[in-house]
């Protein structure tokens, strides 16, 4: 204790004040860059094209989850449309490209555009219905738009999916093999990732958590729960925009049932595993779980069932399996330090 | 400084203050008393803008902040506490504390340009939190806790829970801190421990600030207010001296009687 007090307060930015979990974020710190690291040199070993669009789906997949953990992690809006905020990113961005011959980039602002709208949306719904209500406007949204895609064909290709997407290409650049594109997606995630990261380090994080926590403490603190809620909703859902339209750039091809119920369950759950208020963990689970889901066929078939174990591990387990783990593993270095330092 | 003008406050026909009139003067600490339902939380409801009264008029240096929400009222400077914990558990000490800045890091460009500001690491928003980290150390320090700002908010003793609900109002600077009572729940020993910090805060010559304290534990309330303030039913029953509101025999009465 008395080591903490003892350090200048130039080795303590007040930015890293922010949500100092001492060891697991020291650990996080320069497990994030390591990661990103192997993920740009993974292409080198990697032969198989199939992998290397497993792998990229799966960052965009922990990019929509990072996202989600604004909402959800943070302030604790049980938020169910995230994969519908995904849908209508993708489904915004492929419309707009193939239809109306907008380039990528215009298209995908659009798609954020969208995607950030409708989360406005339901934020408008936050203020208005409160807990097990607003799960069930969310639910209604993720429904209700699931249906409209599948059903208009015309605009959206229907329940077969939209095929025959372009590729990326971004002011002159082409993306146009799997390697290109794998390295759009990692991209994607790192910058994601650190913007979530900065978001939950600043003020605003901490005002997420209050609100997550206590409306009436947020209201006597100056915070307002709703403009907090709706601000964490649209950030979250534009950031779900923008993994949408990388999604069609990569896989040149979207189908509704990518962005019906089922995904917007699993991001949730993903978040809920990963520690609630865990970037990190969140980021881990997804990107595992993808692979997982790709890479053994056999186990999709027996997926929720898997995850429904996770879960019952996670509530006997405070503060998430990830953090949990990787705190009890570090623990023990913790020590020695600590006593090196006595 | 603060002044209640005939406030009344009914939730639908129960009335819970009826005709309330106090002043606080700057510098001040002002305990009330009185038993459970005697208003007094209705009162500091009141003040801080979570119920506007039916009737009356609440002033804060001559102008009026009934009704006003309970953000305008924070950002003139009158803070509370709360009867129960209102903490993160999740965040440690400090960022609770720093949590209570939020008003004065969205001032000047709102909540939007702010949280841009702060990811982009713009140096208006990196000064922004330094001043936020100094005013919650220095809050920190003044209830004691500074050795313990790094632990979670689960790892702390009720007390010093309560002592961190204090330094999060701290953490602005207010020229108004009413306590909610802060001692509910406590030892003997460790109520009067809090009491002697509320005391040493209220004459800190540094920062000059009224304490508006709301206590049940009649004594102790006695031993360090300038001025005491006696409820019942919704109705002040005695304001002044703590020696001659506590040797009120009317005030006894009801105090034992509420007991």
């Amino acid at each position: 204790m008395t080591m903490t007090a003892a350090r200048p307060y130039t080795q303590q930015t007040p930015s890293r004040t922010g949500m100092i979990r001492t060891k697991v974020s020291a650990a996080l710190r320069y497990g994030a860059p390591f990661a990103i690291a192997i993920a740009f040199l993974a292409p080198l070993f990697i032969e198989s094209r199939l992998t290397m669009q497993v792998l990229a789906i799966a960052y965009i997949n922990a990019a929509v989850v990072a996202g989600l953990v604004l909402s959800l992690g943070y302030t604790g809006l049980l938020n169910l449309s995230q994969g519908t905020f995904y849908g209508l990113g993708a489904y915004t961005t492929a419309i707009l490209v193939t239809d109306q011959g907008f380039g990528f980039l215009p298209a995908a602002l659009c798609g954020m555009v969208v995607s950030g709208c409708a989360g406005m949306l339901l934020a408008l719904a936050s203020a208005r219905v409160k807990g097990d209500y607003f799960v069930l406007v969310s639910l209604a949204i993720t429904i209700a738009v699931a249906q409209l895609i599948a059903n208009l064909p015309d605009l959206t290709g229907g329940r077969e999916g939209f095929f025959g997407l372009p590729e990326m290409s971004v002011l002159g650049l082409r993306f146009d093999n799997p390697t290109h594109t794998y390295y759009v997606c990692v991209l994607l995630l790192a910058v994601v990732y650190l913007f979530v990261h900065r978001v939950t380090k600043c003020f605003l994080g901490r005002a997420m958590l209050v609100v997550r926590y206590d409306d009436i403490a947020a209201r006597s603190m100056g915070i307002s729960p709703f403009k907090i809620r709706a601000f964490a909703l649209v950030l979250s859902s534009t950031i779900a925009g923008l993994a949408g339209a990388v999604l069609v750039g990569t896989l040149q091809f979207i189908r509704p049932t990518d962005f019906d119920f089922n995904p917007s369950f699993m991001f949730t759950l993903y978040v809920i595993i990963g520690g609630m208020a865990s970037l990190s963990g969140a980021v881990i689970v997804a990107t595992g779980f993808a692979v997982l889901n790709e890479q053994f066929t056999t186990i999709s078939d027996y997926r929720i069932g898997v995850i429904g174990l996770v879960v019952l591990a996670v509530v006997f387990t405070r503060g998430g399996v990830v953090r949990d783990t990787l705190q009890k593993l570090l623990r023990n270095r913790g020590r020695r330090e600590a006593i090196r330092h006595a | 400084m603060l002044e209640a003008h005939r406030v009344s406050k009914a939730f639908g026909g129960v009335s819970a203050l009826d005709d309330v009139s106090f002043r606080i003067d700057s510098g001040e600490l002002v305990g009330v008393i009185g038993p459970n339902g005697s208003g007094k939380s209705t009162l500091i409801n009141v003040i801080t803008g979570f119920y506007p009264p039916t009737s009356g008029d609440v002033l804060l240096n001559g102008a009026t902040i009934a009704g006003a929400p309970p953000a305008a009222i924070r950002g003139k400077g009158v803070v509370r506490t709360f009867q129960n914990l209102r903490l993160v558990d999740e965040m440690t000490v400090l960022e609770n504390t720093i949590a209570g800045t939020y008003l004065e890091t969205v001032a000047g460009g709102g909540l939007v340009w702010n949280t841009f500001a702060a990811v982009l690491g713009f140096r208006a928003a990196r000064s922004k939190e330094k001043l936020a980290y100094e005013k919650a150390t220095a809050a920190l320090d003044a209830v004691g806790l500074h050795d313990k700002r790094q632990l979670l908010v689960s790892k702390l003793s009720y007390g010093d829970q309560k002592r961190l609900e204090i330094a999060r109002a701290l953490a602005i600077r207010p020229k108004l801190l009413i306590l909610d009572e802060p001692t509910a729940g406590m030892g003997e020993a460790e109520a009067e421990e809090l009491i002697g910090l509320t005391a040493a805060l209220a004459r800190d010559t540094e920062h000059s600030m009224c304490v508006f304290l709301v206590e049940h534990r009649l004594e102790l309330v006695l031993q360090i207010s300038d001025r005491a303030i006696v409820m019942d039913g919704g109705r002040i029953v005695a304001d002044g001296a703590p020696q001659v509101v506590g040797a009120d025999p009317h005030v006894r009465q009801i105090y034992v009687g509420g007991e």
